[in-house]
């Protein structure tokens, strides 16, 4: 029960941060914006096929991207000063940040929604019917997914908060360049294609292509299951280097310093 | 003169103990990389010099918008501002020299770009036209500085002016044919393209880069420059009303 409210407060003052930074219509012109910068590369080569795969790519990713805000946002408490009364309360600083940087995630998953909307009518993306209706949740897990990646990046940027923005902007751009965003899996050496399936977005992206594609049930719920399951691998990871961080900033004393 | 050494040197020494004022530059290899990618995979290296032009505009118009124009915001944090206005030195020359340096980082992403090609593809992207291109890249900068002024000066007033920052950058990247070119675009937004001096770049530089020759370079040239020279003249004089505004209310360093 405790831990609930933990969670609500937390999402609170995540959700009025989000309220005051965001501005709707600023927000929708950037999504498809930035959307169409990368996916217009089709129109270049003059490739139907390749126009499809950057829009869906793109329009997927976008959203997903959204997310990384909650790596600069965990280490927010540091520079507020009020990082050591959350390490010191007495419930575990997975939940105050869980709930804190959750609020993001439904702006991601609205992202996602929006750029879908708009791209798919601008460059005229198949929406089969009623199939589409399975686009909702694949949508939230690729973008749950990317949220738990960045969350783990987050308490690892707790030991230099200064470099915040360089973490989630290099994550960000990795993602876009390796998981099969705007050219396949495959392209890479054989390492980084391993590298790449065990990141998110990689196999959530795969199911929503196999999607619009008309794609069989069986082999959309297989990537959706590995991309669930990788976000819960990295969702792990991020509760285990926050404790310590929180630990170890406390044994040393810290806690209290930025830089 | 010496106000410019002097304010180029002070911006030198904060960048260079920031990571934040230049980290834009080390994200300039990634889209060089998936740019060039996309070209090599469906077999258009001809097109690569697009993907040079592209990621070199990219991180010229992020350090403008995210660095250059934040330079006055930064200074009332640190209670700075006061001490600047009351040195004697012309204060729009002072902003105009700091984002000059910071923009002019941003040509940093040729050489980025480049060495990718060369590295990652193993692909030489020849400059044809080198004087072409050296004087598109300081028209470039100088107009993305004059931008700059006006953005430092909007940034310092408001926070919510803030929210502009992120909203405009992939739009005018979009409409400005930064990657893809303009002519990509509905007709109707051409007249758009045209007021925007990263447009006029863009089409210079890849120019520079094309065995064909340039035609009208010179009146393309003075469009650069002359977008960059209203946006310096608009800057200063926002720059001006923004320090009146500011002194009349007590809130220089507040």
């Amino acid at each position: 029960m405790n831990t609930l409210r933990v969670l609500r407060y937390a999402f609170e003052t995540g959700w009025a941060e989000f309220r005051q930074d965001t501005w709707p219509p600023g927000w929708i012109l950037r999504t498809a914006a930035q959307a169409a910068f990368f996916a217009m590369l089709g129109q270049l080569l003059d490739s139907p096929e390749r126009l499809e795969y950057l829009v869906i790519g793109n329009m997927v990713v976008v959203g997903a991207l959204a997310t990384a805000i909650a790596v600069p946002q965990s280490t927010w408490d540091r520079f507020e000063g009020t990082y050591p009364l959350v390490v010191a309360a007495p419930s575990s600083i997975l939940f105050p940040t869980l709930g804190r940087t959750s609020s993001r995630l439904v702006g991601a998953f609205l992202t996602s929604v929006i750029a879908f909307v708009i791209l798919s009518w601008l460059f005229t993306i198949p929406r089969p019917w009623p199939e589409i209706l399975a686009l909702v949740p694949l949508l939230a897990l690729t973008c749950f997914g990317t949220y738990c990646l960045m969350l783990f990046l987050g308490a690892v940027a707790n030991y230099r908060p200064n470099v915040r923005n360089l973490v989630h902007n290099i994550a960000t751009m990795s993602l876009m360049a390796f998981c099969g965003v705007n050219l396949p899996v495959s392209y890479w050496p054989g390492w980084i294609e391993v590298i790449a399936h065990g990141l998110p977005i990689t196999h959530g992206l795969l199911a929503v292509r196999e999607l619009l594609a008309g794609g069989a049930a069986g082999s959309i719920l297989e990537n959706a299951g590995l991309e669930l399951l990788v976000a819960a691998a990295w969702l792990a990871l991020a509760a285990l280097v926050m404790d310590r961080m929180a630990e170890s900033g406390r044994a040393d004393g810290s806690i209290e310093f930025v830089g | 003169m010496r106000a410019i050494q002097g304010a180029i040197r002070v911006q030198f020494e904060i960048t260079r103990h920031n990571v934040m004022d230049y980290y834009w530059m080390l994200l300039i290899p990634f889209f060089a990389l998936i740019f060039m990618a996309v070209l090599v995979q469906s077999g258009r290296s001809d097109l690569l010099a697009y993907a040079l032009v592209g990621p070199l505009l990219v991180g010229v118009g992020q350090m403008a918008f995210y660095v250059a124009s934040e330079v006055l915001s930064r200074d009332r944090e640190t209670q700075t501002l006061e001490l600047e206005l009351a040195t004697p030195a012309p204060f729009a020359l002072v902003v105009a020299s700091r984002t000059m340096l910071l923009t002019s980082a941003g040509l940093l992403g040729f050489a980025e770009s480049w060495l990718v090609a060369r590295v990652v593809f193993n692909e030489t992207i020849e400059v044809h036209h080198a004087g072409v291109l050296v004087a598109s890249l300081v028209a470039t900068t100088f107009a993305a500085a004059g931008t700059a002024v006006i953005t430092s000066a909007l940034f310092s007033l408001t926070r919510s002016a803030r929210s502009m920052q992120n909203t405009v950058t992939y739009p005018l990247y979009v409409l400005a044919g930064v990657m893809v070119p303009a002519a990509f675009l509905p007709d109707w937004l051409e007249p758009v393209s045209k007021v925007i001096f990263l447009s006029w770049s863009a089409d210079l530089l890849r120019d520079a880069l094309s065995a064909e020759s340039v035609n009208d370079f010179a009146p393309r040239l003075g469009a650069v420059l002359g977008l960059g020279a209203a946006a310096l003249v608009a800057g200063s004089l926002l720059l001006g009303r923004m320090v009146d505004h500011l002194r009349h209310q007590g809130r220089l360093g507040i």
